[in-house]
């Protein structure tokens, strides 16, 4: 499951998609939409997505997580506008063993922040900005 | 001159007023160039990334007749 939605994201039907009988470890990461940056307060979040390139990108950093971690990696994005406290994004990765499944979560996350052709719109009361990822070697 | 279909994204779409604009570029042209045809100020200095026909392209490739493009400013997913 590797994908983009427009509605609110199912996390328990990701989670099931990395479902494996020889996996010890599943970890379930929710990025959410938070109501407030630097002092201003944000009454929701609004994604776009260039939707043709993004999905091969997710199966790209899902390739990634089997060969890296030996991870079962399931991702969804969500799309359009975000209420507050609802989830953005939601990765579920599942491996044998726990030290791998932080590890590949972890990097499916910061791949996606870097790479992932989706814009974030933070509105505010007064205004809107289009934020951009940190990417570590900037 | 050449036809080709410019898809936009985030604030490059806000600018124009839409997600997808027609324009006529001289033959030879780069998307660099295309970008720079289109965009001025603040936001011709944002680092873009390209794409053609749903394909990541580089800055320096060469777009013919009919061609979509697509310019990326830098992504905010998470």
């Amino acid at each position: 499951m590797l994908g983009l939605t427009d509605g609110p994201i199912d996390v328990a039907t990701v989670r099931n998609a990395v479902d494996d009988p020889g996996f010890g470890a599943i970890l379930v990461f929710e990025g959410v939409a938070r109501n407030n940056f630097d002092g201003r307060r944000v009454t929701h979040l609004s994604y776009e997505a260039y939707e043709e390139l993004a999905v091969p990108v997710l199966q790209a950093i899902a390739k990634e997580c089997f060969e890296n971690f030996g991870a079962k990696c399931a991702i969804v994005h969500r799309t359009g506008p975000v209420p507050i406290e609802d989830p953005t994004v939601v990765i579920a990765v599942g491996t044998p063993h726990r030290p791998a499944c932080y590890d590949a979560s972890r990097y499916a996350l910061e791949a996606l922040k870097a790479r992932l052709p989706v814009w974030k719109k933070e509105v505010y009361d007064d205004g809107h900005d289009w934020k951009r990822n940190q990417v570590p070697d900037e | 001159m050449l036809t080709i279909s410019v898809r936009l994204f985030a604030q490059l779409r806000e600018a124009k007023g839409e997600e997808t604009v027609t324009i006529n570029v001289s033959a030879g042209s780069t998307l660099r160039e295309v970008y720079e045809q289109l965009f001025e100020g603040p936001l011709r200095a944002l680092p873009i990334a390209f794409a053609r026909n749903d394909t990541y392209a580089k800055p320096t490739d060469v777009v013919e007749d009919g061609d979509n493009v697509a310019f990326l400013p830098p992504v905010g997913g998470g």
